[in-house]
């Protein structure tokens, strides 16, 4: 049985790297396959969870192809088709198709070939040999709101926490982190960065023995260390470098900032329109913030708050956060 | 893949991933895959198609079962069906369960335009529960090992469930017992995959563990595996089925001589056979059919041959009965009370493993 989790040097040294891909082309094919999956299940109308599924699908895969043997694009509609068939959403190719057609240009939707059916079926079978048939898979959204229920406090505090929580999972999609870590300690570690972000400090929840020491994150995941936490918020905020934003191609219309585009659905946004259009607000509000992040990133690194392996240090980054941008 | 790979060659080689290069990929991996198993012979063909035995040349040439299922390919790729029952398959051996069988890889393969080939490679234990009972000596197996092999049957059952999967078809040919006296299922979670792809085959398909409700209304709900292993459990005791109907007419007849034909409440509506087909009978004593058993082992029995499968003992319910109880036991034993014909039986010569020629 293969195991699904990979150590950092195993994925950076992936069979696309042997095959002559540098580290950063492949972070941003990596990037592109998985706002392609998303953005066109959301235009199918999939679920958030279904183009998740898709998206680790497309990141496993390239854990044993090279970008250079498959398509990104040919490779991320066929894990789409596949996902919707496992979650029970199915679509039809044909109509996954149309839709890629819709968001690529003529010169890009080449690489589907003349049939691009028969292009696809064959991806299947390839993509399904390729994972082995492990298809049903968790993600850190289910967790992220488990969690969100233990913890006490201000209600609309803590639905603000969670929308960004939410917003920081969309966007780690475009990480190999469901490569690294299970689910729950994604959750844990987005929630938290959140948390930091949205000043809301996280000092009780359900189930906590009066007169404990012990953190929320303890409560939930054992043995989590801040190290960790920290490191997959640093990946998660990394997509933010104006670097990575400038090369990206962008499939879709328009190009938007990947936090701007939640797959499919908002977090328990209370299911009346006028709280959607309120957390759709908050969204829009929240990418001018990530803008912010990275000229904050950026200047950071300039300054001498550097942590001694040369990037600056995750607490320096967020009290600079504080200090230059409130949401 | 031949027709993939001519496709391959049609692309043409402007865009900058070069399609030939895929192919040759195609090429490799199908073939590397193949040759992972080798088959070294047949197992055994059951309704849903071929068990064969086969080598694992990854590994030291171990044996392993390759069970191989055909379903047809749909315009829409793998039918979802197939993908989602063969995805839990894979999720639920994530649990490792002790009583369940290994599944240790999934392959599959394009035989023509409309069919695929699954092939599910599963540890290879070479004896089932019904050759286990064969190679029994007389006078056949001790108490202990009954209710062992049962505890087993139960756990493994009771697993199932709580993951949704009903088995539908438990009979000694699918447990199987390891050389180590381990009892583990096999064939289950398929029959979705079965019903909806199944090629029509003429291998006989057993009644001898359906439950009533399946005989008349072909309803399949967890109880079906409860009434099945109730088969089982005298089977464990008389080391010969206890239920043999030869159509389904005769097996209802049969399971109602044992059990008396049900109350009018109690038979179901909409079942295309009125209970007038049936003579009227009073439930027979079960130890008439079961001589050995011994009565908190009855009682079990009784509670998992129930007509009423809303009343019918669960899986884990049965886990808890008395039978299975150590206290009792040493009490039954001691005192002697009851079934000392049994217990100076097991003294007597009575063999917990059966010997293997």
């Amino acid at each position: 049985m293969p195991c699904w989790y990979f150590e950092k040097k195993d994925i950076k040294n992936s069979p696309s790297f042997r095959d002559g891909v540098d580290t950063l082309t492949e972070a941003r094919y990596r990037r592109e396959g998985a706002r392609f999956i998303i953005d066109a299940g959301t235009k199918l109308g999939l679920r958030y969870d279904s183009c998740a599924t898709g998206v680790v699908y497309f990141h496993r895969f390239y854990m044993f192809h090279s970008f250079k043997e498959f398509h990104r694009y040919v490779t991320a509609a066929c894990c789409l088709f596949l996902a919707g068939k496992v979650e029970e959403t199915p679509k039809k190719c044909r109509d996954i198709i149309k839709i890629c057609q819709s968001l690529l240009s003529p010169s890009l939707f080449a690489v589907f070939g003349e049939d691009p059916r028969e292009e696809v079926m064959t991806m299947e079978r390839i993509l399904l040999q390729t994972i082995k048939f492990d298809l049903q898979i968790e993600h850190p959204y289910s967790k992220v709101l488990k969690y969100a229920k233990f913890v006490q406090g201000d209600k609309e505090k803590i639905q603000k926490m969670v929308q960004m929580a939410w917003t920081f999972i969309n966007d780690s999609m475009c990480t190999t982190l469901s490569l690294q870590w299970e689910p729950d300690i994604i959750a844990t570690s987005l929630l938290y960065l959140a948390s930091r972000l949205t000043k809301f400090e996280i000092t009780d929840w359900q189930g906590k023995i009066p007169g404990t020491k012990i953190k929320w994150w303890d409560a939930i995941v054992e043995d989590i260390s801040m190290e960790l936490m920290e490191d997959i918020c640093h990946q998660v905020l990394d997509l933010y470098s104006p670097e990575n934003r400038k090369k990206d191609e962008s499939p879709s219309l328009s190009p938007q900032t990947p936090s701007n585009k939640p797959p499919g659905g908002q977090p328990n946004a209370g299911g009346t329109p006028s709280k959607n259009r309120r957390a759709v607000r908050q969204l829009n509000n929240f990418s001018e913030f990530t803008l912010h992040l990275y000229k904050t990133t950026e200047f950071l690194k300039g300054t001498n708050t550097k942590a001694p392996h040369g990037l600056p240090t995750f607490s320096s980054i967020l009290l600079q956060i504080d200090f230059e941008f409130q949401i | 893949m031949k027709t993939s790979s001519t496709k391959y060659h049609g692309n043409g080689s402007s865009h900058g991933e070069s399609s030939s290069s895929t192919t040759k990929t195609h090429r490799r991996r199908d073939s590397h895959e193949k040759s992972n198993y080798e088959e070294v012979g047949v197992i055994g063909n059951g309704a849903y198609g071929t068990v064969y035995k086969g080598r694992d040349l990854k590994n030291d040439g171990k044996f392993v079962a390759i069970k191989k299922i055909r379903i047809q390919n749909t315009e829409e790729g793998m039918p979802m069906s197939a993908i989602r029952e063969t995805s839990l398959l894979k999720q639920l051996e994530k649990f490792e369960h002790p009583n369940i069988v290994r599944l240790l890889d999934v392959l599959h393969n394009q035989l023509t335009e409309t069919e695929i080939r699954l092939l599910l490679v599963f540890e290879y234990i070479d004896q089932d529960l019904a050759t286990y009972l064969e190679r029994c000596s007389s006078p056949g197996l001790g108490p202990d090992r009954i209710r062992d092999l049962m505890l087993q049957l139960l756990n493994g059952v009771d697993f199932l469930h709580a993951h949704r999967i009903v088995h539908r078809d438990l009979k000694p040919q699918n447990i199987l017992i390891t050389s180590q006296g381990r009892l583990k299922l096999a064939d289950f979670g398929l029959a979705r995959i079965y019903s909806f792809h199944m090629q029509l085959t003429s291998v006989v398909v057993t009644l001898w563990y359906r439950a009533p409700e399946v005989l008349l209304q072909g309803q399949y709900a967890t109880p079906v595996d409860l009434w099945s292993c109730g088969c089982i459990l005298a089977e464990l005791y008389n080391r010969r089925p206890l239920l043999c109907g030869q159509s389904d007419v005769e097996q209802l007849r049969k399971i109602f001589e044992l059990i008396g034909l049900p109350s009018e409440e109690e038979w179901p509506e909409n079942v295309s056979l009125p209970r007038e087909s049936f003579r009227s009978r009073p439930p027979q004593p079960l130890e008439k059919y079961v001589p050995e058993i011994d009565p908190i082992g009855k009682d079990l029995l009784e509670k998992l041959l129930c007509f009423n499968p809303h009343r019918r003992i669960s899986a884990r319910e049965a886990l808890n009965h008395r039978y299975f109880r150590d206290d009792i036991d040493s009490f039954r034993t001691s005192s002697s009370l009851s079934t000392s014909e049994t217990d100076s039986f097991d003294t007597d010569g009575r063999s917990d493993t059966p010997v293997s020629k």
